[in-house]
């Protein structure tokens, strides 16, 4: 029903991960053009590689400063860059 | 003297078997040297400093054990070169020496950090004595490697599983913290209260730099190498110390000739050049100037580059700077000091077959010297 431009997606969630998060996301066609930002505390480099080999566009680590995820989002959209001040 | 040799060299090998850690060894082995060679000074040449050499040298005494460190010539090419050398330096007659046997079985010049052992002083040894000698020396350094190497990995492996637990245990309360305090920060005129709450925000992205650091360290990504022109690299890298520079008035000085080149990994290489301006910049006093130099270097044009980084801040206190790339060092009060900065770098110069050194001078700033492939290295094997 609601199709976003960019879903902002944490890792470590309740019921599912991230990772099958983004390889639903990649399988449906409609999402092709979906953006997929990953946050997440994990230090991991293979994981963090993982993620983006299932269809994650980026990854930002936490914590994090807003306008550090406001710039990704903007490159990612290729929008103008807003700050949060 | 023949039999004393021989009980010698048979309770090497036999406490060979027993010893674990490497300081130790070395310990018995000057023990034993000495004993055996009837030697007034014990000389201990190292390529690169290692503490053990140190703490070696400082409980037997200078009258007993000469520590002589690695700034030799560069004319010293060769082992025999290295041997006269010493020789000069020392004035002695330099009457028997085994580290030729020793460097070749140990390994390649990246991943070896011992010097050579030579005595100085004392009657040449019969020839049987010297190559029983020669062995077992060998046999117990390839072990007590091995078994420390073994060490090595498996606190390394310890600590990447640390600091992967770490990383999201501590960093997402992190998080936490760090969102509420720039919500507040939004809402905040006052510029005292501004400050501190700017420094809270600070405070908890160092500690998420830091286990990110400690992760690098203990399990650093496999290095993707390609050849790099160097000057670009540093004038990417300069960049982003523009501002910091700024505020401090520090002149950063780069010097790298356009042709010079590096086999690395891109993110890697800049990783380890970024964390050494930045320390350089923290530790410089206002109005200083950092210097970067980088040249080829290497028995053929072209085999090696060296990169030099120099501050003219305080430089490191004596113990740190021998303990400056181990993270395991006790004295350090883990967490504390210098961090994993420098252990990080260490790892990724190595890691690419490279070596890292810090030429020291308290009071008068730090140099890092690294010594970084300019071309693929073949794969060296052991003997």
């Amino acid at each position: 029903e609601y199709r976003p431009d960019i879903i902002v997606l944490d890792v470590m969630l309740p019921d599912i991960n991230g990772k099958e998060v983004c390889q639903r996301v990649r399988s449906d066609p409609t999402m092709d053009d979906v953006k997929i930002i990953c946050i997440s505390g994990m230090v991991e480099q293979d994981k963090i590689e993982d993620l983006k080999s299932s269809g994650a566009n980026d990854f930002l680590q936490k914590p994090f400063e807003v306008d550090a995820l406001l710039e990704r989002v903007c490159e990612l959209l290729d929008m103008e860059t807003v700050t949060a001040r | 003297m023949g039999e004393q040799l021989e009980r010698l060299v048979w309770t090497a090998v036999i406490q060979g078997d027993a010893i674990v850690e490497l300081d130790r060894l070395l310990e018995h082995l000057v023990c034993a040297w000495q004993v055996a060679t009837d030697a007034a000074c014990v000389l201990i040449a190292v390529r690169s400093e290692w503490g053990p050499f140190h703490r070696i040298a400082a409980a037997y005494g200078n009258e007993h054990v000469a520590l002589y460190e690695s700034r030799l010539p560069d004319s010293a090419a060769s082992d025999d070169d290295l041997y006269d050398v010493l020789s000069r330096i020392t004035g002695s007659d330099v009457a028997f020496r085994s580290g030729n046997t020793m460097r070749r079985t140990l390994g390649t010049p990246a991943d070896v950090s011992f010097g050579m052992l030579i005595v100085v002083g004392g009657d040449p040894l019969p020839d049987e004595a010297d190559r029983r000698l020669r062995e077992a020396t060998s046999a117990l350094l390839n072990r007590a490697l091995s078994q420390d190497r073994l060490l090595r990995d498996a606190k390394l492996e310890s600590l990447a599983e640390f600091a992967a637990g770490a990383g999201h245990e501590i960093n997402n309360p992190l998080a936490a913290i760090s969102g509420r305090v720039q919500l507040l920060l939004r809402g905040e005129q006052d510029p005292e209260r501004r400050r501190h709450l700017a420094t809270i925000g600070a405070q908890a992205l160092r500690i998420r730099d830091m286990i990110g650091d400690v992760m690098l360290f203990a399990r650093p990504p496999l290095p993707q190498p390609q050849v790099l022109n160097l000057a670009e690299v540093f004038r990417s890298v300069v960049s982003k110390f523009d501002e910091s520079c700024a505020v401090r008035q520090l002149t950063l000085r780069c010097d790298c000739a356009s042709e010079v080149r590096v086999w690395a990994d891109e993110t890697q290489l800049d990783v380890v050049l970024s964390q050494l301006i930045r320390n350089a910049v923290e530790a410089s006093p206002q109005g200083s100037t950092i210097r970067m130099v980088a040249s080829f270097k290497g028995a053929s044009a072209g085999e090696w580059t060296q990169i030099i980084i120099s501050d003219e801040g305080t430089g490191l206190a004596k113990e740190a700077a021998i303990h400056a790339f181990d993270p395991f060092y006790s004295g350090r009060q883990a967490g504390r000091g210098l961090g994993f900065g420098l252990s990080k770098c260490w790892r990724i110069v190595t890691n690419h077959g490279g070596s890292m050194e810090l030429a020291n001078q308290p009071d008068r700033g730090l140099t890092v010297l690294i010594r970084w492939p300019a071309m693929e290295q073949p794969h060296e094997t052991l003997e």
